[in-house]
């Protein structure tokens, strides 16, 4: 069903979709880049999550 | 002036001659002085007429009482008063005919009296315009109430007291958030007060379950999670920086927090902000709307509805509450079981793409490049975002015209794009990152669109659920459009 689907039918004439990345060596790039610089940063909330989560098992409310 | 006092339905009329207190005897002593007190902190000066509803048996406190108060010798009423707030005063005659309820007198909610002590406030609906901040964005749903047969709808957040027993703030706070999400929500079953003490039995090892001695606040998330909430808790020293600010995003995309501070928990179900400032940023850091947040808004079951928490120390309005933001140590947000994705990891994964070389603002948008920008990060769903796209216009119409033919996720972290001058005098937006809820930040492909005012990039091939395929439209004469509202009362009125 996709295959029939085309978004460019939705623009106005002479206008349509173009791919962002020109050279798909810039598309893997990007890839790459986000893949590897996002992991530290997602570990260490990751470890605030745990904490987070050690810590509430000592908080009595009442 | 009392109207029909030995009635079922009395009405009290708050004039020179009958003033609050006649509504302790009204209420058959089921108040008390403290419990009226609190009452008048919302309502004194907002309210003229109150009707008052004697013999009204209450949902949730005959389940408490089944099930606890039963059990003791000495038993207090099985049935409650109910108070019905109005606006205005009331006349025997439009009483009588029931025009009171229909002709311009607004209803402003109720509370259910109970016999308990040292609490005698139940149930309690009010509505959010009795606020303390009127400013204030908040977490609403909506109730229909019956009164002498005609119905009565209002707008507000529940409220409920401890009874000190079978409930204590941990039980309140988590029966508050859980009828929000009842009345709020078809997908969640209502919860009574004496099921939340049960929540807590499963867990409750080597400890009694009533009369409850409180719980720890694991507790608190694992009961939201038996009631299919997927709970989330941040304690403030795990997260020293962004602490505030996901408080904030979280209640932005109207999702009402149980807040501990020091043996205690309230819920916070909304903010109010000063935009006349903008707050300085450090370098390679953004704005988020987050930093221009005063205060918030709370239901503290020791205190009253709709009470004003200052982030100032140094602001002590009438009534406000006794602590400040900083006092908030951790926090438990009752997301969705299909949101995946958190706030903090949505922000990373969304400033990555800002950022990037290839896909930033530098690269991508000069008209934003050399601005100084604000942003706004809420979660809502597609269903949400598509319903206000018309009103909005999203600064181009082949934007509006896209977004309302691709497939959407059902929930989305979406950040907004601001001038910040823009932003605080009109509430305008000039694009925004629109990110699936249901990835996992590790993925690169999880953005669906990236719209700046020249451009929008639609990634057309995960919408169909294939490969990632990043595509680009320019999108001429872009105007900044108005910020997506939905998730709080708005905050142009």
């Amino acid at each position: 069903m996709t295959d029939v689907i085309d978004l460019n039918s939705l623009l106005p004439q002479g206008s349509q979709f173009t791919p962002l990345f020109e050279e798909d060596s810039d598309y893997r790039e990007f890839r790459a880049r986000y893949t590897e610089e996002i992991k530290p940063m997602l570990d260490q909330l990751d470890e605030a999550r745990r904490k987070s989560e050690e810590d509430a098992k000592r908080r009595l409310l009442c | 002036m009392i109207i029909n006092p030995k009635s079922v339905f009395p009405v009290l009329n708050i004039d020179a001659s009958d003033g609050w207190n006649c509504l302790i005897g009204l209420s058959d002593d089921f108040l008390d002085e403290k419990g009226l007190a609190r009452l008048m902190k919302p309502l004194d000066g907002k309210c003229l007429g109150v009707i008052v509803e004697r013999e009204y048996i209450d949902k949730d406190y005959r389940d408490t009482f089944a099930n606890f108060h039963a059990k003791r010798f000495n038993t207090p009423p099985s049935r409650c008063v109910r108070l019905h707030f109005f606006r205005d005063a009331i006349s025997s005659e439009s009483l009588r005919e029931g025009s009171c309820f229909h002709e311009g007198n607004e209803y402003l909610g109720y509370s259910v009296i109970r016999a308990t002590r040292p609490n005698s406030i139940g149930r309690t609906f009010l509505s959010h315009k009795l606020r303390q901040c009127n400013d204030s964005h908040l977490c609403l749903c909506d109730e229909r109430v019956q009164i002498l047969g005609e119905r009565l709808d209002v707008r507000g957040f529940p409220f409920i007291s401890q009874d000190v027993d079978a409930t204590v703030c941990a039980e309140s706070s988590l029966w508050m958030i859980l009828r929000y999400l009842s009345n709020r929500y078809v997908h969640y079953a209502e919860t009574l007060p004496f099921q939340i003490t049960q929540l807590a039995s499963n867990h409750a090892v080597g400890s009694r379950v009533f009369p409850s001695p409180g719980l720890y606040s694991w507790q608190l998330a694992e009961a939201l999670r038996l009631r299919n909430v997927s709970p989330m808790v941040y304690s403030r020293k795990r997260y020293p920086e962004k602490f505030e600010h996901l408080l904030y995003t979280y209640l932005e995309s109207g999702f009402p927090i149980l807040a501990t501070v020091a043996g205690h928990v309230f819920v916070a179900l909304g903010h109010s902000s000063d935009f006349s400032v903008a707050p300085d940023v450090a370098d390679g850091q953004y704005r988020y709307t987050s930093a221009f947040n005063k205060s918030l808004t709370i239901c503290d079951d020791n205190g009253f509805p709709y009470q004003t928490l200052w982030q100032d120390r140094n602001l002590d309005t009438p009534n406000c509450s006794k602590y400040h933001f900083d006092d908030i140590q951790e926090f438990i947000v009752p997301l969705p079981e299909k949101v995946f994705l958190p706030a903090e990891q949505a922000q990373q994964a969304i400033e990555k793409v800002l950022k990037d070389t290839f896909t930033g603002i530098d690269r991508l948008s000069p008209s934003l490049k050399n601005e100084d920008l604000t942003l706004r990060l809420f979660l809502t769903t597609g269903r949400a975002l598509k319903a206000k796209l018309t009103s909005r216009g999203m600064g181009n119409s082949q934007v509006a015209a896209l977004y309302r033919q691709i497939p959407l996720p059902h929930f989305i972290w979406i950040c907004e794009i601001s001038v910040t001058t823009e932003y605080q005098n009109d509430y305008k937006v000039r694009g925004e990152v629109i990110w699936d809820a249901t990835r996992n930040a590790h993925e690169p492909n999880g953005w669906v669109a990236l719209h700046y005012p020249e451009i929008l990039v639609l990634d057309i091939g995960s919408i169909f659920n294939k490969r990632q395929k990043l595509h680009r439209i320019p999108l001429p004469n872009p105007v900044p459009y108005g910020l997506f509202q939905s998730n709080l009362n708005p905050l142009k009125p």
